[in-house]
């Protein structure tokens, strides 16, 4: 439900987009060049993207692989001076987003893309009453009156699950806990009512039932709103349970891509294999080490010619030092991935799309 | 902040006024050199010295003279110059006036220069109009404060002959002569005072820039405008708040360079004169008024701080 009800007059959302059949946010071979002090870094090296409304696409990977970095080039909130090169494509509703300029990428943030940062701590403002930093982007945006503009921030907070919601208004994020302070910043988020909302890291900084009461906030909303959702996050539990398509990424670039349940559960690319044996399993067996990933991400600095995974790959061959494997269907699975040498599948039998097992056994029930 | 946090700090400001009064009144008795003689000039006979010395209760143990005095302040009665016959209160109540006019209209110039452009220039830092206030604060704060006043007069009241160069006139008797009296003496205090405030400001509001809650207010797409003014400015205050009140307090006694040249009958003036002819009741007075408002600033400071940031208010 839509607390803003009529009076909102979204900027006339077309059915589908003139490019992408369908899809919302469309990327080809997007990149994000950065300046650093020791060089230019392809912090976003060649991603591609389609995500449709009411869908939520996972983006998954270690510090320092590019997901916040993506995020923010999108939104044109990475500084000026820090970007060297953007190359590539990325349409956001037809609206090519690399010739938009700031004035006009100022009226799509926060009214047509929403975005929740990873803590809710630092990222609401600890001088202003929640209800004013809910206010503003609505008074920008929708251009409601202060009057107008509080009550739509009380129904804001009442929908995020916010309970007394009129005299939370009036408090400050000093007053809240962790949990309420994600909720509001969602609401903030939300206050326009948004096509697409990147949620980067949104339950990092929670404790654990607080993360599950937060994803599941945000599932019910993706769906009431019919929004497309990015959800990054390193989290493959998280993943797994709330998102519908994943992408993996190693050093800028996809490492694997599909839908989540294909690519969770049969992994094919050596780096996915090893996120998942890193992640603890609240069914695993008892007493079994998580395998640590061995050695250190590479320096985006002097990225090696071929794999950027290469140094760190137990399945390494001599041809993934020299050329970089492109990504492509990978033979015997439904999705996608950068790799010379991929897993085999389990029983190597060809799996359908959606068909393995899932690895973890709350997934069957999460999600309709 | 909450009643009890109030008393307390009422408490701790009235410990400082007694000790304050407590010290000055001792440093009267151990400076060199009698009230007696500066009165009655060196040729005094001993008789004389007596007769005086009796009449103003300098025969007293110190500790009766202080309870003497002491007792008289909390009633409003700063005792009576030796020297001119003037009932320091009466004097006191005169010479503040122009004093604090002087002040709040420099700090509000000060203010109303130096918030905006520190804000604007930390927006835009590194850039041309940030470069041109760092150098302009800079040349301020290496020009001493004569030179400043001197130049004003020059221009505003020689060459141009569009405000007075000196004097003073009572709001009582003419409130728009008072204005254009102390036109060229605030500007004068307040540029110095910009200056400062600028570079605190603008080190504050970068501080601000920084911080995660602006990413975000700039990711719900608000403008320039209102992720400065509505997002970073009071988060980047209260050093600046702190350095007001502490010159608000400073100025009130110590603009004497500016009172003297533009001869303006302020408390800082007043205060050195007594210095200059020991005339302690007169010291002891001013000195303890100053401190008074310093006090009260500093107390207003601290209100202020839980206005501007609701982490303080709230915490424990």
């Amino acid at each position: 439900m839509n607390p803003l009800g009529t009076t909102n007059p979204t900027t006339g959302k077309p059915a589908s987009s003139a490019d992408g059949h369908g899809s919302l946010l469309r990327l080809r071979g997007y990149s994000v060049h950065l300046h650093s002090p020791r060089g230019i870094v392809a912090a976003v090296d060649g991603v591609d993207v389609d995500l449709a409304r009411g869908r939520t696409l996972a983006v998954v990977g270690e510090s320092g692989s590019g997901k916040s970095v993506l995020c923010r080039s999108l939104l044109g909130l990475l500084p000026a001076a820090a970007v060297a090169h953007r190359g590539g494509t990325a349409h956001f509703d037809g609206i090519d987003l690399a010739v938009t300029g700031e004035a006009a990428l100022r009226d799509i943030r926060g009214r047509r893309i929403g975005m929740v940062f990873q803590d809710p701590m630092t990222a609401l403002n600890p001088v202003l009453p929640v209800w004013r930093q809910i206010a503003l982007p609505l008074r920008r945006h929708l251009r409601l009156d202060r009057r107008a503009a509080k009550r739509a921030a009380v129904e804001l907070l009442d929908s995020v699950g916010i309970p007394d919601p009129a005299r939370r208004a009036d408090q400050y994020p000093v007053q809240m806990s962790g949990g309420m302070r994600q909720r509001v910043m969602i609401a903030i988020a939300l206050g326009c009512d948004p096509d697409l909302l990147i949620a980067d890291e949104p339950t990092t900084a929670l404790d654990v039932t607080v993360q599950a009461q937060i994803l599941g906030l945000l599932d019910r909303l993706r769906a009431e709103r019919d929004m497309a959702v990015i959800l990054i996050s390193h989290d493959l539990g998280v993943v797994a349970d709330h998102s519908d398509d994943v992408m993996v990424m190693y050093a800028g670039r996809q490492a694997e891509r599909g839908a989540t349940r294909g690519v969770l559960a049969g992994p094919r690319m050596p780096y996915t294999r090893a996120l998942l044996d890193a992640a603890p399993t609240l069914h695993g067996e008892r007493g079994r080490r998580l395998a640590a990933i061995g050695g250190q991400p590479p320096d985006l600095t002097r990225l090696p010619d071929g794999c950027a995974f290469a140094a760190r790959c137990p399945r390494v061959q001599d041809r993934c030092r020299t050329q970089a494997p492109p990504l492509a269907p990978v033979p015997g699975s439904a999705h996608d991935g950068a790799c010379w040498n991929p897993v085999p599948v389990p029983g190597s039998a060809d799996l359908p799309e959606g068909g393995a097992p899932i690895p973890q056994e709350t997934q069957e029930t999460s999600r309709a | 902040m909450t009643t009890r946090s109030l008393l307390a700090r009422a408490g701790q400001a009235v410990i400082v006024l007694v000790s304050v009064a407590v010290a000055t009144f001792a440093l009267g008795r151990i400076l060199p050199g009698e009230l007696a003689t500066a009165v009655l000039g060196d040729t005094a006979t001993p008789e004389q010295i007596a007769e005086f010395n009796r009449k103003t209760g300098a025969d007293q143990p110190a500790v009766e003279q202080f309870r003497t005095w002491f007792t008289g302040v909390l009633h409003g009665d700063f005792g009576t110059s030796a020297l001119t016959g003037q009932k320091v209160s009466d004097a006191l109540a005169d010479r503040a006036v122009p004093s604090l006019l002087l002040v709040v209209f420099a700090e509000v110039l000060a203010l109303a220069v130096a918030v905006p452009l520190a804000v604007w220039a930390a927006y835009r830092r590194g850039k041309a109009p940030d470069k041109a206030a760092n150098a302009g604060s800079f040349v301020l704060l290496a020009t001493p404060q004569f030179a400043i006043a001197v130049l004003l007069i020059y221009i505003f009241a020689v060459q141009l002959g569009a405000l007075p160069a000196t004097g003073y006139t009572p709001p009582e008797q003419d409130p728009a002569q008072t204005f254009r009296t102390l036109l060229l003496p605030a500007v004068t205090l307040a540029l110095g005072l910009a200056a400062v405030y600028y570079r605190v400001l603008r080190a504050g509001v970068l501080e601000t820039l920084q911080q995660d809650y602006i990413l975000a207010a700039r990711a719900q797409g608000l403008t320039p405008r209102q992720v400065l003014f509505r997002h970073t400015l009071r988060p980047s205050l209260l050093p600046l708040v702190t350095l007001v009140g502490l010159n608000f307090g400073f100025l009130v006694g110590g603009a004497v360079i500016v009172e003297q040249l533009f001869a303006i009958p302020g408390l800082g003036t007043y205060a050195l004169g007594a210095v200059q002819t020991k005339d302690f009741t007169v010291l002891q007075g001013t000195v303890l008024l100053i401190a008074a408002v310093y006090v009260l600033v500093n107390l207003a400071v601290d209100l202020l701080y839980g206005v501007l940031d609701p982490r303080i208010r709230h915490a424990r």
